[in-house]
């Protein structure tokens, strides 16, 4: 089943680099947006990052909505859009992590259509029309959100994550700031990277790969290895944040056009049933996922080894060995991560108690999740809970 | 200089080829889902009443199924009020995917079709088209369009491809 076809969409204006959002009044203008609202969380707020970007920006008096939680319902898209409706606000700003990016994208959904209800546009390239204005600003340097055309949202009726997928729900700008990362704590930034190492990774060996996500790929890896240690190893320059930053944004660039597999699979599964963050869930699952897929893709997988660890190391392991050797370096990542964020390496680590009714309930909730159809290898329930056992405690 | 507007080609065979195998295909899924076990746990699953629709852009053939009372029925739906809707983009792309030269799979991703409709159901329903191609194509045709084959016993394979093919398409039972 090779691909001979392919589509490629990234119409995200990018300002990436330092003070890079002066530049946000001037692109608010030059999208007409006389009224803007905020949209960002708690935590974000507290920080002082809302009032550092209304600071820089001079958007001191505009209208915010900074009650986002980690996992928006139906109920929390319609309240902020009521917000947004009533101050008649003209565009929109996301402040945040992928929760508060998301949201902000389900929420212009719902106030472009006119409609109550994200259920009612829940499929894979259906809206029709435009969308209303949404500049985007990443707190953390993970989702790529900023630069995909997916929303995920959780449906609390049946615990799972719901994605709604089109070409309109892309943001029209995103500003990539290296304050905006700099004050990220340890675990949280392991917990993005490896999210945008995911990302990357899956988007390379994933059915609907195609060369220019490829190339995406690559690049976001080399970012990801050559500056998440030494910056929690000490480094928290903005540089490194940068560099980390842009990593995410290239591996979702690669993503929004080559999707992912059975580790994000798994992953919204983890998340909608037991509420594990989205970044741990992928450092978990990130090297069974591989070892699960080596069968049909392990060419793909060992071609990864360059990026992962270098030429030399590269050039070093015969062609066989690669596939191996690449899981192997994923593994050894992790096992640093742990060993300096406490980042979890399995399901043990995370403190939950899963038994085998929980983890039959990810299983089933994982292969209905949308992203099993671009994964090279099939996977069935037994599949998927096999995987999960064999993350339990490794 | 005079400009000639070509009229598209109206491709009649292949609208009729495509609208005799969408409605093959949604005997064949009605059929199968009556005695294979691993399709009937997946419809029991469906929430009541799911319908699902099949259609081909802008105004091609359509086939529709219904979910009532845990059993699945080739019946005509309001695509308004359906469930899960596939949408072909065009004829030539229903054409590719409904001949087994383009696996279900591959028509997403090579974004040839529409989904409306929540995932879950239509991840549920693919698993289902490959049960049901597996009875329908020899392994060798099948092996093309599904990334791994369904066990099914040789035996039950043959059995369940001679009911699919006699009363199954036919009678739609």
């Amino acid at each position: 089943m090779a691909l001979h076809f392919f589509e490629f969409i990234s119409p995200v204006k990018i300002y990436s680099g330092y003070n890079s959002l002066e530049q946000l009044p001037h692109e608010l203008k030059e999208l007409g947006v006389n009224n803007p609202f905020i949209i960002t969380d708690q935590g974000i707020n507290k920080v002082g990052l809302l009032s550092q970007v209304q600071e820089i920006t001079g958007l001191k008096d505009v209208l915010y909505y900074d009650r986002v939680p980690q996992d928006s319902s139906r109920l929390i898209l319609q309240e902020i859009a009521e917000v947004y409706r009533k101050n008649h606000c003209d565009g929109l700003i996301a402040l945040g992590g992928g929760s508060v990016i998301d949201t902000a994208k389900a929420t212009n959904l719902l106030i472009s259509e006119g409609s109550n209800d994200f259920l009612d546009f829940v499929g894979l390239d259906i809206l029709k029309h435009e969308l209303k204005p949404l500049i985007v600003i990443p707190t953390t340097a993970g989702t790529g959100s900023e630069v995909t055309g997916v929303a995920v949202v959780k449906d609390p009726d049946r615990d799972i994550k719901m994605a709604l997928s089109s070409e309109f729900l892309f943001a029209k700008s995103a500003f990539i700031d290296p304050r905006m990362t700099l004050g990220l704590p340890p675990r949280l930034t392991a917990a993005t990277a490896m999210d945008a190492l995911t990302h990357a990774i899956e988007s390379y060996i994933c059915l609907q790969k195609n060369p220019l996500s490829d190339h995406f790929s690559k690049k976001a890896i080399e970012l990801i290895v050559s500056n998440l240690l030494p910056l929690l190893q000490g480094e928290n320059t903005e540089e490194r944040r940068l560099a980390l930053a842009n990593a995410a944004c290239l591996a979702g660039i690669a993503l929004a056009n080559s999707i992912a597999g059975v580790v994000h699979s798994l992953g919204h599964a983890l998340g909608g049933v037991c509420h594990v963050p989205h970044g741990e869930a992928m450092n978990i699952f990130l090297p069974a996922g591989l070892e699960y897929n080596k069968k049909k893709v392990g060419t793909l997988i060992g071609e990864l080894l360059l990026p992962l660890a270098g030429k030399q190391v590269f050039k070093n392991t015969a062609e066989g060995d690669r596939v191996d050797k690449t899981i192997q370096v994923i593994i050894e990542l992790k096992e640093q991560l742990y060993k300096i964020t406490k980042l979890p390496r399995n399901l043990n680590d995370t403190g939950l108690s899963v038994d085998q009714e929980v983890l039959e309930k990810i299983a089933t909730t994982a292969i209905n999740d949308g992203s099993v159809a671009y994964n090279p290898e099939e996977i069935e329930f037994k599949d998927a809970l096999t995987i999960l056992k064999r993350v339990l405690n490794t | 200089m005079e400009i000639v507007v070509l009229p598209p080609k109206r491709k009649r065979f292949k609208k009729f080829l495509v609208k005799l195998v969408l409605f093959t295909l949604g005997r064949s899924i009605v059929s199968v889902s009556r005695f294979d076990s691993k399709v009937k746990t997946e419809i029991e699953n469906w929430p009541e009443n799911t319908s699902i629709i099949f259609k081909v852009l802008p105004n091609g053939p359509s086939m529709s199924l219904l979910c009532f009372n845990k059993k699945l029925y080739k019946k005509k739906v309001n695509e308004e009020e359906a469930s899960i809707v596939i949408y072909f983009k065009n004829l030539e792309s229903a054409f590719m995917a409904l001949t087994a030269q383009l696996s279900t799979i591959d028509a997403f991703m090579q974004h040839r079709n529409l989904l409306k409709g929540d995932p879950a159901v239509a991840m549920s329903l693919v698993r289902c088209l490959n049960i049901v191609q597996t009875y329908l194509f020899p392994s060798l045709i099948a092996k093309r369009v599904i990334k791994r084959l369904p066990k099914i016993p040789w035996y039950r394979k043959y059995y369940g491809r001679i009911r699919v093919f006699t009363i199954g398409i036919t009678l739609g039972i």
